[in-house]
């Protein structure tokens, strides 16, 4: 009987990957069970991934951007640093799930209550936070199983572009010389998503209402 | 005629109608002069209101109320049309126009401001004229624009104030009865930029105070006055650190404060209220508070707004309904035997609907219709004016025919065209069936065309009705609210009235 972290390191999913929530899978790996992927991912990690989208249906279109991403897990917190913007995803003790958008350009925090979340019809699946993301919609993954990580990560969006994930690097806890999510904004304003019905006029709320739609949300009958 | 061997045609095997109301034929007339008695018994009660208290339904338009209406008598097993929401039996009702000084559909600032001070105002504008410029931050220009608010009248008059919402203690509706700022988003010192128009704004000398300081710096006679604040909004009046270290919130420990200036406006609360000033934040201590020795009471149950109705059986530390803060506050403030001012807002009404979901913004109705049921069983209507109102609607419709009782949350089923016929959804001209409920813009919009709804449950909490329009957030709507009242000068509230004559009602039932 192989042990769960081999199980973990030869796991390859190749079911299709959607980046949910910034890049996030959706599904565990093959032959990963929920508990195992679950014990690996509390180890708190931070991991930085090169992204590369390329136009064009295959891997020989050219690179429009390149990007470095970093994550960041810890047991009660899953982050994504992604350059401008971050994703900083916290679990509280009753389980109930927040995000917290950061909009460097704007100097803003967006709040997502776990109520806002649902309101807006978006179901968050922990576990899968916690590896990256979801694997529905996916080209092609190779999993690190000791990271509980894809190492590399195909997406094909609208049939004509291709977005790489590449796992650069990963350390252990919180490197001090890494920018990771969240060390960045503490003097930043904050809002509430519940507000921009009101708000539709503030530069924030309209950034933030982008990556919403670009994530699927603020669109009927999404679940992620 | 038996016996003249005649036969009247009458189809002794017609099938039954597979839909039926409750009622007889008999009962459409008996309710109808049971409603013409009630009339002529009504007359003017031109007494001065001891109380007045003015209940906002935040984006409770008219189709809201009339879904809610429908959905709380399905809940309690009934067909649902002939429910009637507390305040639908009050005895007075008008229409009020919300437009704002420059909006064709406003938002919550000036429509509060317009009951709150009788003028209309500016977009996003908290109780100063329609002569402020936008974005000004000077406290003098703010002070000199300042329009006294029915709160502040209240208070001068030596009654007992309170303010309960859902929303933050610091949103717009709430504000509008004790702040005066040219900028709604204001709530905290550090939403307040550096610069305003050029001129030093956060912080700044001479800058005008943001709406949580605003609160706890009322003038000394709203101070002495304002017994009761409760809602949400707790992130407005704590520090962002104390001593270099970040101050957490008690509920959320990975949340902080919001104050840039590093004041505590909780313990300040405390410190200038007096020995019997209280601060809540949780359920367990909001039920052990002894109203008859506390003087002053402050509530801030979650960082920001507070729980959805539908949510609020799920939050950690636990929180009061909105009916709940009614009771508790009416307990504080009728202890004053000058009488008082209270405003209760069901704030997340409008949060609900601005993200397409209409069974949340149905509960939050309903519980709202809970909170006035009970002021209305624990005043009387010789003293106390009682006003129900919206400040503005929203984009949400109730379309299609469907059949009686036909449930609000679902798909449309018409009466059949022949009795004894099954009840069918209803097709749209592609074969599609389609919800009763559903908005002209927002989230709910499908992109991808409308989709096969057949196995949806249309009912569950977070479905999300269908859109026309694409939007990320849904928008209010321009069309007339009601106004529904009841006890002295309640028959003041007639016909089509401006969105600021509600203003004026309340404070001629004063006598101010």
């Amino acid at each position: 009987m192989r042990s769960a972290s081999e199980r973990l390191r030869g796991a390859i999913a190749t079911a299709a990957l959607a980046l949910a929530c910034g890049g996030v899978l959706a599904q565990t790996p093959m032959g990963v069970t929920e508990a195992e992927a679950g014990a690996a991912a509390d180890a708190p990690l931070a991991a930085k991934y090169r992204v590369v989208v390329i136009a064009g249906s295959n891997a020989s279109g050219s690179v429009v951007r390149q990007q470095e991403w970093v994550f960041w897990r810890q047991a009660d917190t899953v982050a994504v640093h992604k350059g401008s913007t971050e994703e900083i995803w916290q679990r509280d003790a009753q389980g109930r799930i927040t995000l917290q958008r950061v909009l460097h350009a704007q100097r803003t925090v967006v709040d997502y209550s776990a109520g806002e979340l649902a309101t807006l019809g978006i179901e968050v699946n922990w576990s899968e936070l916690c590896r990256f993301g979801s694997t529905a919609g996916t080209a092609g993954v190779e999993w690190d199983g000791q990271l509980n990580l894809p190492a590399r990560l195909t997406q094909l969006i609208n049939g004509r572009t291709l977005v790489r994930f590449d796992l650069l690097e990963s350390r252990p806890g919180a490197p001090a010389d890494w920018d990771l999510p969240g060390h960045r904004s503490a003097g930043y304003a904050h809002l509430d998503a519940a507000d921009f019905g009101d708000m539709a006029y503030d530069p924030a709320v309209r950034a933030a209402e982008s990556l919403d739609v670009q994530a699927g949300w603020r669109q009927a009958a999404h679940r992620h | 005629m038996a016996g003249c061997g005649l036969s009247v045609a009458v189809p002794s095997q017609a099938a039954q109608p597979v839909v039926k109301g409750l009622e007889s034929v008999a009962d459409w007339n008996r309710a109808g002069q049971d409603f013409i008695e009630a009339g002529k018994r009504l007359s003017p009660h031109n007494a001065r209101a001891k109380n007045v208290i003015l209940f906002v339904g935040d984006g409770m338009g008219i189709s809201t109320v009339t879904a809610a209406r429908i959905l709380e008598g399905q809940l309690a097993g009934r067909t649902g049309e002939e429910n009637r929401l507390s305040f639908e039996n009050m005895p007075y009702a008008a229409l009020s126009k919300t437009y704002s000084w420059d909006q064709q559909t406003s938002d919550s600032a000036p429509t509060m401001t317009a009951m709150a001070t009788g003028h209309k105002a500016r977009e996003g504008m908290l109780s100063v004229d329609h002569l402020t410029p936008r974005g000004e931050c000077s406290a003098s220009v703010n002070r000199d624009r300042a329009l006294k608010t029915i709160l502040e009248y209240a208070a001068e008059s030596g009654k007992s104030t309170g303010i309960v919402t859902t929303a933050r203690l610091t949103h717009a509706t709430p504000a509008a009865l004790y702040a005066h700022i040219a900028y709604r988003e204001w709530e905290a010192d550090s939403n307040q930029p550096e610069l305003s128009h050029g001129v030093p704004c956060r912080g700044a000398e001479g800058g005008v105070k943001d709406i949580a300081r605003q609160l706890i710096e009322v003038s000394p006679v709203v101070r002495r006055s304002l017994k009761v604040a409760m809602g949400g909004g707790r992130m407005n009046f704590m520090p962002a650190s104390h001593d270099g270290v970040n101050a957490a919130d008690p509920e959320h420990p990975k949340g902080k404060g919001r104050r840039a200036d590093g004041r505590d406006l909780i313990a300040e609360w405390l410190t200038t209220r007096g020995a019997g000033a209280a601060y809540v934040w949780n359920r367990q201590q909001f039920d052990a508070l002894d109203t008859k020795r506390t003087t002053h009471l402050l509530g801030l149950f979650e960082p920001s707004h507070m729980q959805y109705e539908a949510d609020r059986a799920k939050d950690g530390a636990g929180e009061p309904s909105l009916s709940e803060m009614t009771a508790k506050s009416l307990q504080m403030l009728q202890k004053d035997r000058k009488g008082y001012f209270l405003h209760v807002e069901a704030g997340r009404i409008d949060h609900a609907h601005h993200a397409g979901n209409a069974k949340r913004a149905l509960i939050e109705t309903i519980e709202f219709a809970r909170a006035v049921r009970y002021a209305m069983d624990h005043t009387d209507p010789k003293d106390t004016l009682i006003i129900v109102t919206a400040d503005h609607s929203h984009t949400f419709t109730i379309a299609g025919y469907p059949s009686r009782g036909n449930d609000i949350l679902g798909l449309v089923r018409e009466v059949p065209a022949t009795d004894g016929a099954p009840l069918a959804p209803s097709k749209d001209a592609n074969g599609l069936p389609y919800t009763t409920l559903g908005y002209a813009n927002g989230p709910g919009h499908r992109a991808l065309g409308r989709p096969d709804l057949t196995r949806v449950d249309t009912a569950g909490l977070d479905f999300l009705q269908e859109a026309a329009v694409p939007l990320g957030s849904e928008t209010h709507s321009g069309e007339d609210v009601a106004i529904y009242a009841r006890g002295p000068k309640a028959h003041l509230v007639r016909g089509s009235m401006e969105q600021n004559w509600i203003f004026h009602v309340m404070r001629d039932a004063f006598g101010f």
